[in-house]
């Protein structure tokens, strides 16, 4: 009996082991950790304090050189290591289950567009118009899903988390990046945002940015009418009859009694005006999110004084141009000069405004969790102070979800959500050793280079590279153009421009190419209007021929060959 | 007092958001001014303060070092160039969804970097009127602009105090658009009648509902629907109707509507067979919109006359020139002096057609469109009289500030530029801007060349 146990207990511990790899967990032995020795950051701008803490039950019990360690904590020495507030990220789509069939609403076809009978346009429901509101992100939501391990290796231990859609895609919701359990034991506060985009449809109403405008008027005036008639109705009012009941517009009830606030996704100046000017019109709290340019409105972004989100969204660097220098007429240095220009300002927004006073979190949704130190450096680079980006990453955004009492520091009493690095954050070098998300300890552990035999290109798919001419054939109109398919580092690229237009689209996506079948899917728009074209092209030496699927209308015969280089 | 609140906000919705705008101080001297309402002025002198024309006369000095001032000897005078038909510094034109789209404004989507807005700047146009397309019988709300080209702010373009107005069509695009595309009305000419008729009937019944609701006479507050109160509005007489236009036949149809439910203001645009119906448009009051010499880019539009816009303007129509376009909105004075080939029109005559006419039809003519004390300080300037071809813009000052200034001017004139832009983009953008009237609508998946 005796020895059995003690096999268990050896079985256990082997296989707790083997399983320790990169971003792992403890096995949670205990609940009760106590970090020797660190270099505590305690909150943004102060100065790094040699000491210990205790954790018990996913909270910091103390912190101090007095410490009694508890005969079950687990000793953690990270003796020199710098210690932080775990970061908190402001808006994101973490964790959403990807087999979810929502037919990839972010990019404008809904579901039903694609399937059963075709949609008058003009006829579409809220929901195909992409108001849904009442859509809580929470069932959408896995504390397994890749994301949310991603995300906790570069330090994130709470995200907003929003749901994936257009217009009004549903409510946010803070969840602690956990692993393991249910969702539900990870939600902090649930249903707590109102989640907005000026995102049209691809074909159906609203197909504009002015016609998503239009419709946010409606939908929050309709539920502002509701509630009334609501109220009315429950008071038994003479002459009034009974409302009918939307799901839709009553989820924007809390939006319109000012007790939630709407995350609007902006972006560049434009974009924020337009939230702005919904805003003053109909009142509702916002907070201006993922924001990437806001040169030229920061007098009125100031006076709003509403909370805001800056997205970790840069630009790539400017490649330098090594072609011989002699042959640039003025004109191309200057536009060049201009494209120089452009960058410092994208990726100096962060600078600009603190340097304007303007306190805000961010949003890493558009970033790759892999770029998320890189992209903080370069904001610090290009004139952010350390203390403001900590702060971003942490109080800011503690205070804008109303729970700086619960994190952004390091603070008896606080949840122990920590991240913990080699040296400064901030470093060039710098690497995250744990992530503690409320307690639990996450040991990053460098990752085991893959192996590469797999990934190794195919000499078949060497057919598939190169510039092929297209000509795709919609309803008797002929369209034609090139198409572009380029590998570099592993990865594939691919260009699309058509004949009638000057622009190159590059913004493809679900790229798979498997021998010599190529699928791309391609972003782009028609005055305005996003609309996803599907290829799925086969090769055949030098030519190919397959379908194009424009989004909503229907496949069409496409065919091409190559263009020598 | 709440119940009103509704329709007060929608009523001022558009000024909102106006920011501050740059309104300067400029004396432009000895100059051939052409006012075009109180005649020519040889060299005279002009004074704007605080964006205002403050003073027309001789020997006017300065009041102050902080006026800018041009010596306009030699040269020709005008009031800013207005263009009652455009579609630039827009980030988008068509709601292609529905034939009745009043809901949607294209002034919530101004792009106030378009480098067209300057493009039109050097070719003297001040203000232009940003349109909606034609894809629906009853399309956007349009805008009209100053072209306060430098601001960041999309607001700062919204000519404050400029009326509503709205645009309709008629014809083969909302046919095609909604008949062919999605197999509802219309499908015929028959069919467009149909969709205003509709709509002002559906309009008058949401008027009631809410006076009925206003007045207590109706307890519960009707649904509220952005389309129906821009309808409204119509049927009150507060939005002047730009309505894309060619036959005659349809031309008559939508005044006879109009008279139905007793409308008033309306302006038909492109109108090219206006010259058949010439004395029952300005029987009826309403006003027209042409090109100068563009047509047969499709089947309704083959006929047509560049004599349009002399033939409207001696039955006493009031008429503009309008480019609906980001090329020929940098040359209206030439497509005025067309006129003057086809037609006859005197030099004042063809210089209304692009100035206090196309001002009258956007109801801003106590604002701008001539040279007068009291009105805006946007202003032209070319070297030569601007109906000669060899005529150039020197000059284009909006509010008093120079936005264009041809000597001085830096080569690159984008706002904001993307780091990826690559060379030229600025130069040659203005192509893919061309033809805006059909943009965004299902068919130019089709890469049809759908025009006009």
């Amino acid at each position: 009996m005796m020895y059995k146990v003690k096999l268990l207990f050896i079985f256990i511990c082997v296989a707790g082991l083997s399983t320790l790899g990169y971003g792992q967990m403890y096995n949670e032995i205990t609940s009760t950790v106590y970090l020797q020795n660190g270099k505590v950051i305690t909150k943004p701008g102060a100065a790094p304090i040699r000491t210990n803490i205790l954790i018990k039950d996913g909270m910091i019990r103390e912190i101090g050189n007095n410490i009694t360690i508890p005969y079950d904590a687990k000793i953690i020495a990270i003796d020199s290591h710098f210690v932080y507030a775990g970061f908190i990220d402001a808006l994101n789509h973490t964790g959403l289950k990807r087999d979810e069939p929502t037919a990839n609403p972010e990019r404008g076809q809904g579901r039903a567009a694609q399937q059963g009978p075709r949609i008058v346009p003009g006829q579409a429901t809220l929901e195909q118009s992409g108001v849904t509101p009442q859509k809580s992100v929470v069932k959408s939501y896995s504390p397994e899903e890749n994301s949310v391990k991603d995300m906790r290796n570069q330090g994130v231990t709470v995200a907003h988390v929003v749901p994936t859609g257009l217009m009004l895609p549903g409510k946010g919701s803070i969840i602690s990046l956990k692993k393991g359990g249910t969702t539900d034991q990870h939600i902090l506060k649930k249903d707590m945002s109102t989640y907005a985009r000026l995102a049209p449809t691809g074909s159906l109403s609203p197909s504009t940015i002015i016609g998503v405008m239009s419709k946010f008027r409606d939908v929050y005036k309709n539920a502002e009418i509701l509630q009334k008639n609501s109220m009315a109705f429950d008071m038994g009012k003479e002459g009034v009859s009974r409302p009918s009941y939307s799901e839709e517009y009553n989820a924007m009830i809390p939006v319109v009694n000012k007790k939630e606030q709407v995350f609007f996704e902006t972006s560049q100046v434009k974009d924020i005006h337009k939230a702005m000017i919904l805003q003053k019109e109909l009142g509702f709290p916002i907070v201006l999110s993922s924001i990437t340019m806001a040169d030229g409105l920061i007098n009125e972004i100031k006076k709003l004084n509403s909370p805001l989100i800056l997205s970790l969204k840069l630009p790539e660097p400017i490649k330098k141009d090594t072609a011989d220098k002699k042959k640039k007429t003025e004109e191309d240095m200057l536009i060049a000069k201009r494209s120089e220009d452009a960058y410092n300002v994208l990726v100096g927004q962060a600078a600009m405004l603190e340097k304007n006073g303007v306190k805000f979190a961010i949003s890493m949704k558009d970033v790759k969790p892999a770029d998320i130190k890189k992209s903080i450096k370069t904001l610090v680079d290009k004139g952010l102070s350390e203390s403001q980006a900590l702060a971003a990453l942490t109080t800011n955004a503690a205070d804008l979800f109303g729970m700086s009492s619960k994190m952004g520091s390091v603070e008896v009493g606080k949840m122990a959500n920590l991240v913990i690095c080699d040296t400064s954050y901030f470093a060039e070098k710098s690497k995250i050793k744990f992530v503690l998300v409320e307690g639990q300890v996450y040991e990053q552990k460098p990752a085991e280079k893959p192996a590469r035999a797999d990934n190794k290109p195919v000499s078949a798919e060497k057919g598939v590279l190169g510039k092929f001419s297209y000509s795709v054939n919609v309803m008797d109109n002929i369209n034609t153009g090139w198409v572009k398919i380029e590998k570099k580092a592993d990865s594939y690229k691919i260009f699309v421009k058509s004949d009638d237009s000057n622009d190159i689209d590059e913004d493809v996506n679900k790229i798979d190419i498997k021998d010599l079948k190529v699928k791309f899917e391609l972003n782009t728009d028609i005055g305005g209007s996003p609309i996803i074209v599907n290829f799925d092209l086969t090769f055949d030496g030098d030519n190919y021929s397959g379908t194009a699927n424009i989004g909503g209308f229907g496949s069409f015969p496409i065919s091409g060959k190559r263009i020598p280089e | 007092m709440k119940k009103i609140l509704y329709i007060a906000l929608t009523i001022c919705m558009p000024y909102l958001c106006i920011a501050q705008v740059t309104m300067g101080d400029v004396l432009i001297k000895n100059g051939t001014l052409l006012t075009i309402t109180k005649g020519i002025l040889a060299e005279t002198d002009i004074l704007v303060e605080k964006g205002k024309i403050k003073r027309i006369g001789k020997n006017i000095s300065a009041p102050s070092a902080s006026y800018k001032v041009i010596d306009a000897k030699g040269m020709f005078v005008m009031p800013g160039i207005i263009d009652a038909h455009s579609h630039i510094g827009l980030d988008v034109v068509n709601e292609a969804t529905s034939p009745v789209t009043s809901e949607v404004n294209v002034g919530d989507g101004i792009d106030p970097f378009d480098i067209n807005v300057y493009q039109a700047l050097a070719g003297g146009v001040t203000v232009s009127h940003a349109m909606h397309g034609s894809a629906n019988a009853i399309g956007g709300q349009c805008q009209t602009i100053k072209h306060r080209y430098g601001t960041y702010n999309p607001s700062d373009f919204i000519m404050e105090g400029a009326p509503r107005t709205i645009k309709f069509a008629l014809g083969e695009n909302p046919i095609r658009v909604h008949g062919e595309g999605s197999g509802i009305v219309p499908r015929t000419r028959m069919g467009v009648e149909q969709i205003f008729r509709t709509a002002f009937t559906e309009a008058s019944i949401y008027k009631q509902k809410w006076e009925d609701y206003n007045t207590g006479k109706a307890k519960d507050i009707p649904e509220y629907s952005t389309r129906m109160e821009v309808l409204r509005d119509i049927l009150d007489g507060k939005i002047i109707i730009h309505c894309h236009s060619y036959r005659a036949d349809e031309i008559l149809m939508l005044m006879n509507v109009l008279k139905d439910f007793n409308i008033k203001k309306i302006c038909f645009q492109h109108v090219n067979e206006g010259f058949k119906v010439a004395p029952e448009l300005a029987a009826f009051g309403a006003t027209a919109s042409v090109f100068a010499d563009w047509w047969a880019y499709k089947m309704e539009v083959y006929y047509s006359t560049a004599y349009n816009a002399a033939i409207l303007t001696r039955n006493g129509v009031i008429t503009s020139i309008n480019s609906d376009s980001g090329e020929l909105i940098r040359h209206l004075y030439h497509e005025a002096a067309k006129t003057q080939r086809y037609g006859n029109l005197t030099d004042e005559e063809a210089l209304k057609l692009i100035t206090i006419n196309p001002a009258i039809q956007l109801g801003i003519d106590g604002r701008v469109g001539s040279l007068e004390v009291g009105k805006d300080g946007d202003i032209a300037i070319f070297d030569k009289h601007p109906l000669s071809i060899y005529a150039i813009p020197q000059f284009t000052i909006v509010d008093g500030t120079v936005k264009f200034d041809r000597k001085n001017d830096k080569i690159d004139m984008r706002i904001i530029a993307n780091p990826d832009d690559k060379v030229t983009s600025s130069f040659i953008e203005y192509h893919s801007h061309d033809d805006r009237c059909m943009e965004g609508v299902a068919d130019f998946l089709f890469k049809v060349h759908s025009h006009k």
